[in-house]
């Protein structure tokens, strides 16, 4: 039989109590709990994202970087051969005015120490000179007359043909 | 408190003074609504990001309506989504809660079904007032002319009408035919019934549902 009564009105006061309930426990919770889940996963695909674009401009920084450095490099070195290759230079050519220096002083050397033995050579001379003559004459000759006039003798005749053939 | 109930479609009756009930729905409509109060606060209780079956099923089905919702009204899906998603959660559940043996379904009795229908009613009333306003709500029942007034009337009332018989009469019928086939054969035939009677009571909370979602969508239409 149908009858309409107060389990209408109950009906309804039941399904808005139902709607209420399940809204605090069901729909709210759960709507919730997906949007907060949804969040996150769209904040992990960011940040994801971010960081392949992080990792994406440190390789190219970090190869500009390298490609820098390496030009850099390549530059040193370059200057560094050019510095070298002058450094040689300079170090030869200081080396060959050094040479020349030493050269000529031994050369200087040399001649100073052959004047010094020429001279030498020519008191033994006078000296033996002297002491032939001495020997020869039979009287001495050890005046400094005697020796200036061997000295002369040496020096215009005699030592010039022994310099002559020394030098 | 009288008992009716040896007739098919009789109720126990509650009588306060001069108003009755039927103690018999009321109680099965508050068992309906414990067990999907249950269901709600094991579902939402301990949600992982990673869902498991029954959290994923739930979560499928809030979804899914939700999207049904939005879909349909958009500019008030928050408002309505409880009350649609109530109701279609309540009307398939207590369709169902008729196969197992010793409970009836509340929506087997009218006046369930017509406070359903009320309610689905006052839900198209206000989104039609919240999105046009009251007086743009109004001035709709006059519309094309003032004559039309009484049968925009009887249409509002008629759409609650029928919503509220077809839900009646399917689930009166289904529990009426389980009841029937049960008298009559004792083995495998009252389990095809009651299997019909399944498929019946989604059919009809998904119909419940889809026709009342179109009738706050054109109330809601600009």
């Amino acid at each position: 039989m149908i009858q309409i009564d107060m389990t209408f009105f109950a009906s309804i006061l039941n399904f808005l109590l139902l709607t209420a309930l399940l809204t605090f426990f069901l729909y709210r919770p759960i709507r919730k709990f997906m949007a907060d889940r949804q969040d996150r996963i769209k904040r992990s695909l960011e940040e994801a994202a971010q960081s392949r674009t992080d990792t994406a401009n440190m390789k190219e920084e970090y190869e500009a970087r390298l490609a820098q450095a390496s030009r850099e490099a390549q530059d040193i070195i370059e200057k560094a051969v050019v510095q070298g290759e002058r450094s040689q230079a300079e170090i030869l050519e200081a080396a060959r005015k050094e040479a020349k220096t030493i050269l000529e002083q031994a050369r200087a050397e040399a001649r100073r120490e052959r004047q010094a033995a020429f001279e030498a050579l020519r008191d033994d001379i006078v000296g033996l000179v002297i002491s032939a003559a001495t020997a020869v004459a039979g009287k001495n000759t050890d005046s400094a007359d005697d020796e200036a006039m061997v000295r002369r003798l040496i020096e215009e005749g005699w030592l010039s043909s022994v310099g002559e053939r020394e030098v | 408190m009288t008992n009716a109930s040896s007739e098919i479609g009789a109720h126990v009756m509650l009588r306060i003074g001069v108003f009755t009930c039927h103690l018999d729905t009321i109680i099965m409509t508050w068992i309906v609504m414990a067990l999907l109060v249950a269901a709600a606060v094991i579902a939402s209780r301990r949600m992982k990001d990673v869902p498991g079956g029954f959290q994923n099923m739930v979560e499928y089905g809030v979804e899914a309506l939700w999207g049904l919702v939005a879909d349909n009204v958009p500019p008030r899906a928050r408002r309505c989504f409880p009350v649609i998603a109530t109701l279609f959660l309540f009307i398939l559940a207590s369709n169902l809660i008729g196969v197992v043996p010793g409970m009836k379904s509340p929506t087997a009795d009218i006046n369930v079904t017509l406070a359903l229908a009320t309610v689905v009613v006052g839900l198209t009333i206000y989104a039609g007032a919240s999105v046009k306003g009251v007086w743009g709500y109004l001035i709709g029942f006059v519309k094309p002319n003032p004559l039309f007034l009484p049968l925009n009337l009887i249409e509002l009332c008629t759409r609650a009408i029928t919503l509220a018989l077809r839900l009646f009469g399917n689930i009166f019928a289904g529990d009426v035919l389980v009841i029937i086939l049960g008298k009559l054969v004792a083995y495998a035939v009252p389990t095809v019934g009651q299997a019909f009677h399944v498929f019946i009571g989604v059919l009809q909370a998904y119909l419940f549902v889809m026709l009342s979602i179109a009738y706050v969508t054109v109330a809601a239409e600009e």
